[in-house]
């Protein structure tokens, strides 16, 4: 019983990390090479970069840049 | 669980909150808690959520989730990304959560708890939340289309203009109106002052950490960030008790619009990712967690409501703002209930993230729903002070006079008695001069969740701590609006300026930004100081300028929904999205005619002007007065004319609706909806 209760707290803990991960912007990179790696016909995956995988900082600098130009906090 | 079960149980949720809601309504003779607030708020959203947002998506928009949705169909791992559907609630909630639910519900509790509360809960699941809900329905259907280029496309190319100048001229005035909540609240307070300037060298560093040392490492730096600005909230204390430092970070409402607006100016200019993005980043971490808190906190200190049900200034003669409860409170109110902005949000980001059609209802309605619910507890925070106290300090001076003996005394013979000593002993308590004249609602606000926040973890001992926790807290997030709202309005000018000279139109271009960054921050700068110089706050001019302008937005984008509605056959459902739009027309239209017309001078702009000119004329001005008595008059006109553009603007926006939808319904024009066709989704069932 303690290690089912264990276990679906670790889940939880898991879970809620993995949320707040991708909320906060933290998983954006690794989303983004999960996009940019697959195969074409499943993708229109493109970059700022002249066709290649952005870099971390290349991707997070171009991340900014696209949300800064369109309203993206409200009153 | 047996359908039987199911349906008690809705019942029971549907009773608890009609219970709630009647107790709110009719209870007269004893204080009710907070709790009541939030029964009847989270027992409202239950049954609207449950039931009006699912008929809406089955009966009105028919949402289909065999459809690719952009994000799958044009997927590129940066715009269009398939986006888990909690995330993506996250992600739209942070962006739409602002200080608007926070500051006009705490300004419309000058008229009692009852008119805001109500308008704040029906308001949302009727209005708010199906504009979102179809404006982010319509935005999918069409690969995340702005409203703007909505409104081009199915109403007319005049109405996609009306939107962007719209939107731009919003803009201006939001942005000036919330610096002046962060002016009012930080004006003589070094306490205050110093945690929020510590914002900007903690907001750099992590911009620095997330740049070059760990990019896009988000989590790591807003944790150090979160750690040192709770830091600067404890040292702020030092800061205000020492003689030289606290006369450093003592200053006046001019010299703080002075530095709002220089600060305004390097955030549109500096790089992003130095002071922008990380302090985005900070704030809406903090804002999730102190919504939450607030949540937790009214749960467990059930604080009750000292404000009446209904105030004496449901005549219009309210201290705070001018005028009576129809149009003013829905007009101050505004985002907590209906926000037009959130419609560039909904066609903005979040289509082109959204895995399923089916999520948008989860996503716009429900997000919509928990803002509502941050307007509620805003309400309930509020409406715990004292009122004698809550009028002391969102009543400007030039009213209940600049002394707490004569604020006391004014106060009191309205019938909310008030202690000066109270007012000298709580400013004391958060570690503040004065509290008086502080015009915004931010500051009252800060005492009543510093109030209940105490109440749960250290007591008075630490109330002044939670008190400018607060206030870093609405104006650290003030400031985020103020950040990203200058640089996207400098975008807009820039593209437009692009139409006259082709330089001025390159955003690379650093001339053009220098030059373009000046034209927005003095466009709302110059609102700002008016606003400060105002004997009369500024709020009760530049609020309701606000909230007739967001409000009138809201109209735009329900004119755009209702002609899409109609272009998609579903005439039988049109009042859905048409009931609220007449709604606001109505509230909208009557509000800008009294701000500009009305004849008392507190209301109306005009009356306002000529009664300077009067007093000026009959040499009852004191000569050191006269300049700005004259510039007092020219804003009161400048105030009437933008009201006018702003009506105006949705008066042409209206009759080229109606006109379409008259050629429509006669079938003197044939139909084309703008949408992606439609394609089978390849996602798997659970995706």
């Amino acid at each position: 019983m303690r290690a089912f209760v264990n276990h679906r707290i670790a889940a939880g803990v898991h879970r809620l990390w993995w949320w707040l991960r991708q909320v906060s912007g933290d998983a954006a990179y690794e989303n983004y090479l999960r996009a940019a790696t697959r195969p074409a016909a499943e993708t229109s995956a493109s970059c700022a970069c002249g066709g290649r995988v952005m870099t971390r900082e290349e991707f997070y600098l171009d991340l900014l840049r696209r949300r800064y130009t369109g309203v993206s906090r409200c009153c | 669980m047996p359908n039987f079960l199911k349906g008690l149980i809705w019942v029971l949720v549907a009773l608890a909150g009609a219970g709630a809601l009647g107790a709110i309504a009719l209870e007269r003779n004893e204080p009710l808690n907070g709790v009541w607030f939030i029964v009847a708020a989270v027992c409202t959203y239950l049954v609207a959520y449950r039931f009006y947002s699912s008929f809406l998506a089955a009966r009105v928009l028919a949402l289909d989730n065999s459809r690719a949705t952009p994000a799958e169909r044009l997927q590129d791992g940066r715009d269009f990304v398939p986006t888990n559907k909690w995330v993506l609630m996250g992600h739209h909630f942070a962006a739409i959560a602002g200080p608007g639910p926070l500051v006009g519900p705490t300004l419309a509790a000058q008229f009692g708890y009852l008119p805001g509360t109500l308008w704040i809960i029906v308001g949302a699941a009727l209005g708010g939340c199906v504009q979102d809900f179809v404006i982010l329905f319509c935005s999918i259907r069409r690969n995340g289309k702005s409203l703007g280029e909505m409104a081009r496309e199915e109403v007319s190319k005049r109405g996609g203009w009306i939107a962007l100048f719209a939107v731009l001229a919003i803009m201006i005035i939001l942005l000036a109106v919330v610096a002046l909540v962060v002016v009012n609240a930080l004006k003589s307070s070094p306490w205050g002052t110093f945690t929020l300037a510590m914002t900007i060298p903690i907001a750099m560093l992590m911009g620095v950490y997330m740049r070059f040392w760990r990019p896009g490492r988000v989590l790591e730096a807003s944790a150090i960030g979160f750690t040192l600005i709770l830091l600067a909230v404890v040292a702020g204390q030092w800061v205000a008790e020492s003689p030289s430092w606290s006369t450093v970070f003592t200053l006046s409402g001019p010299a703080l619009a002075v530095a709002v607006i220089l600060y305004g100016y390097a955030a549109s200019a500096l790089p992003v990712w130095l002071l922008l993005a990380p302090r985005d980043y900070l704030s809406a971490f903090i804002k999730i967690g102190v919504v939450w808190a607030l949540a937790a906190g009214i749960l467990l200190v059930r604080p009750a409501m000292q404000m009446p049900a209904l105030t004496r200034f449901v005549d219009g003669t309210g201290p705070v703002f001018a005028g009576t409860i129809f149009p003013f409170c829905f007009i101050t109110i505004a985002c907590g209930a209906v926000s037009g902005f959130h419609s560039l949000i909904s066609s903005g980001t979040t289509p082109k993230m959204i895995t399923r059609e089916g999520h948008a209802r989860l996503v716009g309605y429900g997000s919509m729903l928990m803002e509502s619910f941050v307007g509620v507890m805003a309400m309930v925070a509020a409406c715990a002070l004292q009122p004698g106290v809550y009028f002391a300090m969102n009543s400007p001076a030039g009213i209940v006079g600049h002394t707490a003996e004569a604020a006391a005394a004014t106060i009191s013979g309205w019938g909310f008695p008030l202690d000066a000593q109270r007012m000298v002993d709580l400013a004391r308590m958060v570690g503040e001069k004065t509290l008086l004249d502080r015009a915004g609602g931010a500051p009252s606000l800060a005492v009543g969740m510093a109030q209940i926040f105490s109440g749960t973890i250290g007591g008075a001992r630490l109330l002044g701590i939670w008190y400018h926790f607060a206030i870093m807290f609405e104006a650290l997030f003030i400031l985020t609006v103020l950040d990203a709202g200058t640089r996207v309005g400098r975008f807009m000018v820039q593209e437009l300026l692009g139409h006259v000279w082709k330089p001025l139109g390159r955003t690379g271009w650093y001339p053009s930004t220098l030059f373009t960054s000046a034209l927005i921050v003095g466009a709302w700068g110059y609102f700002l100081y008016q606003g400060v110089l105002d004997p009369y706050g500024g709020i009760n001019s530049l609020w309701p300028l606000f909230g007739i302008s967001n409000q009138l937005l809201a109209t735009v984008a329900l004119v755009v929904a209702t002609t899409i509605l109609l272009k998609m056959g579903r005439l039988r459902w049109l009042w859905v999205t048409l009931t609220p739009m007449v709604w606001l027309v109505i509230v909208t239209m009557t509000a800008s005619y009294q701000k500009i017309f009305h004849s008392n001078p507190r209301i109306g702009f005009l009356a306002a002007a000529n009664d300077l000119a009067a007093t000026l004329a009959s040499g009852a001005i004191p000569p050191e007065r006269v300049a700005i008595t004259q510039r007092l008059i020219f804003n009161a006109r400048l105030d009437a004319v933008v009201t006018m553009i702003f009506a105006g603007l949705v008066l042409v926006l209206l009759v080229e609706a109606l006109l379409e939808w008259y050629r429509i319904l006669r079938g003197r024009r044939e139909v084309v909806l703008h949408e992606a066709p439609y394609r089978q989704t390849q996602m798997a069932e659970g995706d």
